[in-house]
């Protein structure tokens, strides 16, 4: 061998001033990276001879620097040196600019070199420009990919009594999107600044079920902006004023007991549009709930708290006819949508969720997604959920009237 | 069964999702147990991921894994997610017959379909599929799981103490409660088979 004899081996592929650095690393386990040029040469580096922290550092580094103009550019480097999280920042710069992106000669260049990568890129979108186009036209003509006008629901159906462990709960379905709403009553002791009114929470879990996205911790993210939707939209304010849940009514004893309400949404399957359904849901088991009557032991002293006798046959029903229903608007070019599908979703630019009462006033307000929305054109968006609200909400009593006369049967 | 209630879902074989977990001669099966908030009768907010949930996820992991037969799918993954709509008792059978039922409905391939059924013994009786009163009472509780047509034991947990005959004669409950529970199984497929035949117009 050559390199026996002369006991050199030549690195051809690489400058002088980057091995310099690669070998003082290997020392010093230092590094200094005075440009992206370099990081990128050291990563290449530390791909070839395994230096796996090396790698990792200067990933890191150039993850900060991917920008539209050199992302398409920067994917080609991350699958050809295997850094997977370089990938997914340049892949996920690329889908937000995915309009901008394909106008340029860099892109149609990729898609004759690597049609692999284009197809990778294409599996993140989800959805094909063919398939996109098409359903935008279809909203533009007012008809939309399953045959439904831009302001009608999927159809309903409602089960009740599902869970019997609960105080009431529901089953509701609308297409595909399958939610189970359950309501459970505790004996608790009011908050001090409100003596007299009950506590209401509300929660919501995304099951693994719906899709391997929720697994482990995935669907946190989801749940937490469901449940804080919900608790705005049907919670009232920090007083409790305004509640679509009269607080009043869940009080037992002055500053002694109360109830407390446990709401729990769990998503089964998840096809869009989940903060309607579960809205909905939450109001068939409100309806559904029966509280039982408690007696209050009638001696006790002012420190102590009273002994309380639940009643096992008589119990309190819910008025839940001020209980508000949430419609969504989906944005989607220039017009709006309610009841949107996933697919549909995928490419929403902004959503409004406006939850109304049967006499229709507006109880609560959350803006959804990315994109600004013209003020004026927020205003039109909430006249226009107040008067599909009309319908949605005579829809939904009847569904729930239909669901409990069915249970009383069973 | 009974006022346990769980949903299964099932989804692959599909690509490996970590490639450091890709096994080359064999499928990956994963396993996720859920309980949902409202499943128990005291309201209790569990957190993801409490040894409880691990250990049944694992449970339900191994006994899946023995069944199917995961060479055939070299380089995939199964994934499995159980999640308890309602508990009372015998949540550890329950998810594995549901568990059974989905990957027979994916058409995954398995040498048999596992039954689990749990019996205790209380007051001198053996007991079939205790609920969770009868469960809090103390008394031992034995989980059994079998491949029904292979006559093989997949499963096996025990806890508190047992005589020798006592214990025998609550695996002979246990296993004639599983074979019970094979037939249903079987039956049920059967009528579902027939209604995709059906839908087909085959």
């Amino acid at each position: 061998m050559e390199e026996s004899q002369t006991s050199t081996i030549k690195i051809s592929e690489v400058s002088y001033h980057d091995l310099c650095a690669f070998v003082n690393y290997l020392y010093t386990a230092e590094v200094n990276l005075v440009d992206d040029q370099r990081a990128e040469d050291l990563l290449a580096m530390g791909e070839k001879y395994q230096v796996k922290h090396l790698k990792a550092y200067c990933e890191n580094f150039l993850r900060s620097k991917v920008s539209a103009s050199n992302a398409l550019k920067y994917l080609t480097f991350a699958t050809k040196y295997k850094a997977e999280d370089l990938t997914e920042a340049s892949l996920n710069v690329i889908i937000e600019n995915m309009n901008k992106l394909k106008l340029q000669d860099e892109y149609k260049e990729l898609v004759k070199k690597d049609p692999h990568l284009v197809i990778r890129i294409y599996d993140m979108v989800g959805l094909s420009a063919g398939e996109k186009h098409f359903i935008k036209g279809g909203i533009d003509q007012d008809l939309r990919s399953d045959g439904r006008k831009r302001l009608t629901y999927r159809p309903i159906s409602i089960e009740t009594g599902v869970i019997p462990q609960a105080n009431g709960s529901a089953r509701l379905r609308m297409g595909d999107t399958d939610v189970i709403a359950t309501v459970k009553a505790e004996i608790g002791k009011p908050s001090h600044l409100h003596p007299n009114r009950g506590k209401v929470a509300i929660f919501v879990d995304c099951s693994a079920i719906a899709s391997p996205v929720f697994e482990g911790r995935g669907g946190e993210e989801l749940s937490t902006e469901l449940s804080v939707a919900l608790q705005r939209c049907l919670l009232g304010g920090k007083s409790g004023a305004g509640a679509g849940i009269d607080l009043l009514s869940l009080n037992v004893m002055e500053g002694k007991i109360c109830w407390d309400l446990y709401i729990e949404g769990l998503v089964i399957n998840a096809d869009g549009n989940l903060l309607d359904a579960l809205g909905a849901a939450i109001k068939a088991a409100l309806s559904n709930t029966g509280i039982p009557k408690v007696n209050v032991a009638a001696e006790f002293s002012a420190e102590e708290q009273p002994e309380v006798d639940i009643s096992d046959e008589d119990f309190l029903r819910f008025d839940t006819s001020s209980v508000p229903v949430v419609i969504t608007l989906t944005k989607v070019g220039k017009h709006y949508i309610v009841d949107a599908t996933s697919e549909e979703e995928s490419h929403m630019s902004s959503a409004i969720s406006v939850s109304i009462n049967s006499r229709g006033q507006i109880c609560g307000l959350t803006k959804r997604g990315g994109a600004g929305v013209d003020p004026s054109v927020v205003l039109d968006m909430i006249s226009v959920a107040k008067h599909v609200s009309e319908h949605f909400i005579m829809k939904l009593d009847s569904e729930i009237s239909a669901a409990e006369a069915d249970e009383a049967v069973s | 069964m009974g006022n346990t209630k769980v949903i299964a879902a099932v989804y692959g074989p599909r690509k490996v999702q970590n490639w450091g977990q890709q096994i080359n001669d064999q499928a990956l099966v994963r396993c996720e147990y859920r309980m949902a908030n409202f499943s128990t009768g005291d309201r209790v907010r569990r957190p993801k991921g409490d040894r409880r949930t691990t250990e049944i996820s694992l449970v339900i992991r191994q006994t899946m894994e023995a069944c199917i037969m995961t060479q055939q799918m070299p380089r995939t993954q199964i994934d499995i997610y159980v999640q308890v709509l309602q508990a009372d008792g015998g949540t550890r059978s329950a998810c594995i017959n549901a568990a059974t039922l989905a990957l027979a409905a994916a058409g995954i391939p398995m040498r048999d379909l596992v039954t689990s059924c749990s019996a205790g013994y209380l007051n001198g009786t053996p007991l079939l599929d205790l609920n969770y009163v009868e469960d809090s009472a103390g008394g031992p509780d034995v989980t059994l799981g079998i491949l029904p047509t292979l006559d093989r034991v997949t499963l096996l947990q025990a806890d508190s103490k047992l005589t020798m005959d006592a214990f025998e004669s609550v695996m002979h409950l246990a296993t004639e409660g599983c074979m019970a529970v094979a037939d249903y199984i079987r039956r049920l497929l059967r009528e579902h088979t027939k209604q995709l035949e059906l839908r087909r117009g085959v």
